[in-house]
């Protein structure tokens, strides 16, 4: 299960950060991104996301480009997944925000 | 080109404006599939927070918000100078008349605003009336009687619609079941507390998102007219690939679009209610009204009839409902005092507890604020439209205290002020686990009447028990009254309480009429006389 945790800044505002997979991210990184008010990586997810699904679609066909395009997929996802949130409290921490209160297991297991 | 393209687009709205009273029934089931997840996973997340630990503290500006959310005038505490117990009953029981009548006058004009819709249809106006005198009955018993069903009303309901059978249009037994069905369905959903804050905003999403989805369908339909000369004249495979991705994520916007539009509609709606405007009980009964006017006027008979003309019939009896409303509520004043009710109790989940404690804090909305620490085994029964909308806002964490703090702060925190409406809320107070301890210590002090559920209270029970330390070390025991069971380890109760426990009132939990008995020795321990506080 995702670890919580409460970020705020100076300005008084508060956002709640998860620690974990993320699913959402996982399966659709531009919808996540907008979900979190990411928005500049909202239009990058999707950009990305566009010219992969392109790129992936000119590997010519075979059984060795058929385990690339599944191991390129798995990376993809896998990916998006972990370092989600990881890439999210980095966002935070850059923009002034700090953690203010956490549950118990993240506070004991580190973030 | 742009002409023929304009053309097609009015074609699709005009085609597709019949299908907004079948997107409102269908949104009529998304809350009631969706509310329970909802519910749960609201619970679940609370829960969570619960056991978080501070490890900073926030900055200042955080608490400024934090009081400023919550900043309504609030009247002085139990200002009836002179007040006892009985006459206190007494204006709890006017405040309830007020509200009954003003809800009186509302449903009658609902009724009688029936008329503007009449020149949408093929009929009678009395068959309208009939009808919707049936259907607004629901809806406005919310309001009325917040605590019991009526035997009359399956009666009364029956009757009504019976009677329009004698009208061409209800003559078959389906719609019998299905206006019945309505008023029963909406009625049990607005006098319970676990559903009723979810199920607005719940039909929001899902009307949002279904009309996200007949937009969509209008746009694309219209934009395949527009290009089908150029699909036709190029290269067809590769255009044809374009619009079908284009397609799908028109379908996405749209839908993201509508759900959007309708998270600002709750947020807006959670801003009236944060600021007393309405309560969790009228939104249902307001939104219940607005939703059969709705049915009743873009669900028209006749096809001459032009969309502006059913969105202004919808908007002026809606109007008229609203405002025959507040004019009885201010018509007749709203009589000064409160006497606030802090409820303590062994948390753990118990339907028996469940039940009385709501229908002992319904009952108590109408003498003052009724104060409760947030805790796992009451967080679905005390969710109201503000903390949904939070939830819905992934903001929920902003309702939680993170540590100790002066009575002063937790105070201007809290929502003690009656709405406009005349009743109280129930103000949940949410603690991390860092917090509660002072919180509750506070809670004590300034409580008027202390109700204590010791249903399975024992030595194991450490949070009750420190709870029952408080109140005795803080001499709140005389403001207190107890309910207990066969769970209940009296001994134990008697060994914290100390010498006072022989004098603190007891009620039996297996007692007859326990929600009355146990008002009426709340307010005779809460209502006293300014110069004996």
């Amino acid at each position: 299960m995702a670890k919580l945790a409460i970020y705020m800044n100076e300005a008084g505002d508060s956002v709640l950060h998860r620690a974990g997979f993320s699913w959402m991210a996982a399966i659709f990184p531009p919808i996540w991104a907008f979900q979190h008010r990411l928005y500049k990586s909202c239009v990058a997810a999707f950009v990305v996301g566009v010219f992969v699904t392109h790129a992936s679609a000119l590997m010519p066909n075979g059984a060795p480009w058929i385990g690339l395009q599944i191991g390129w997929v798995l990376f993809q996802v896998l990916g998006a997944g972990f370092g989600a949130h990881l890439y999210h409290r980095v966002v935070l921490e850059r923009s002034g925000y700090f953690m203010t209160s956490a549950e118990p297991a993240r506070l004991t297991g580190g973030r | 080109m742009i002409t023929p393209c304009l053309t097609h687009f009015l074609e699709g709205v005009r085609e597709h404006g019949a299908v907004l009273a079948p997107i409102m029934l269908l949104s009529l089931a998304v809350p009631i599939i969706a509310a329970p997840f909802a519910r749960a996973a609201y619970h679940r997340l609370v829960t969570r927070f619960m056991r978080f630990r501070q490890v900073r503290s926030p900055p200042a500006t955080w608490w400024a918000r934090r009081e400023q959310r919550s900043s309504r005038p609030v009247p002085a505490g139990n200002v009836v100078g002179a007040a006892t117990p009985d006459s206190f009953a007494t204006t709890m029981q006017y405040r309830l008349q007020r509200i009954r009548r003003a809800t009186l006058v509302a449903y009658v004009t609902f009724v009688v605003g029936t008329g503007l819709s009449v020149p949408l249809h093929w009929g009678a106006a009395a068959e309208f009336a009939l009808a919707a005198a049936a259907l607004g009955i629901g809806p406005a018993l919310i309001n009325a009687t917040p605590r019991t069903l009526p035997r009359w009303l399956p009666v009364l309901v029956i009757a009504l619609l019976a009677l329009s059978m004698i009208f061409d249009r209800f003559k078959d037994i389906a719609s019998i079941v299905f206006g019945f069905g309505l008023v029963f369905a909406f009625y049990l959903i607005g006098t319970n507390r676990t559903l009723r804050a979810l199920y607005v905003p719940l039909f929001f999403i899902g009307f949002g998102a279904l009309a996200g989805v007949v937009a969509a369908g209008v746009l694309t339909q219209g934009l395949q007219q527009c290009f089908a000369p150029l699909i036709d004249a190029g290269n067809t495979g590769a255009i044809k690939q374009i619009s079908d991705g284009g397609l799908v994520i028109l379908l996405i916007g749209f839908v993201a679009l509508g759900i959007w539009s309708a998270n600002r509609l709750i947020a807006g709606l959670a801003r009236l209610y944060e600021r007393g405007w309405i309560s969790d009980i009228s939104l249902v009964f307001l939104f219940g009204m607005a939703l059969t006017a709705a049915l009743a006027c873009f669900w028209p008979d006749r096809d001459d009839v032009a969309f502006t003309r059913m969105v202004a019939a919808f908007l002026i009896w809606v109007a008229l409902t609203i405002g025959a409303y507040i004019v009885a509520l201010r018509a007749s004043p709203w009589p000064a005092g409160a006497c606030s009710l802090l409820v303590l109790r062994v948390f753990s989940p118990n339907r028996h507890s469940e039940r009385l404690l709501d229908q002992v804090q319904t009952g108590w909305r109408y003498a003052g604020p009724v104060l409760q620490i947030g805790g796992p085994d009451l967080a679905r029964l005390n969710i109201n439209p503000y903390e949904f909308a939070l939830f819905l806002g992934r903001r929920t964490h902003q309702l939680f205290l993170p540590n100790e703090v002066t009575k002063e702060r937790l105070l201007s925190g809290l929502d003690l002020a009656p709405d406009r409406e005349g009743r109280f809320r129930i103000a949940e107070v949410f603690c991390f686990d860092s917090a509660w301890q002072s919180t509750v210590q506070t809670l004590i002090e300034t409580s008027d009447a202390i109700l204590l559920d010791l249903r399975g209270f024992g030595p194991q029970r450490a949070g009750t028990g420190f709870e029952l330390a408080q109140l005795a070390s803080l001499e709140r025991l005389d403001r207190t009254v107890v309910i207990g069971d066969t769970t209940t380890d009296w001994s134990y109760f008697e060994t914290l309480a100390g010498s006072e426990a022989k004098t603190i009132a007891r009620l039996d939990a297996q007692g007859p009429h326990l929600v009355d008995s146990c008002i009426a020795a709340l307010l005779q321990r809460g209502v006293r006389p300014a110069h004996a506080r």
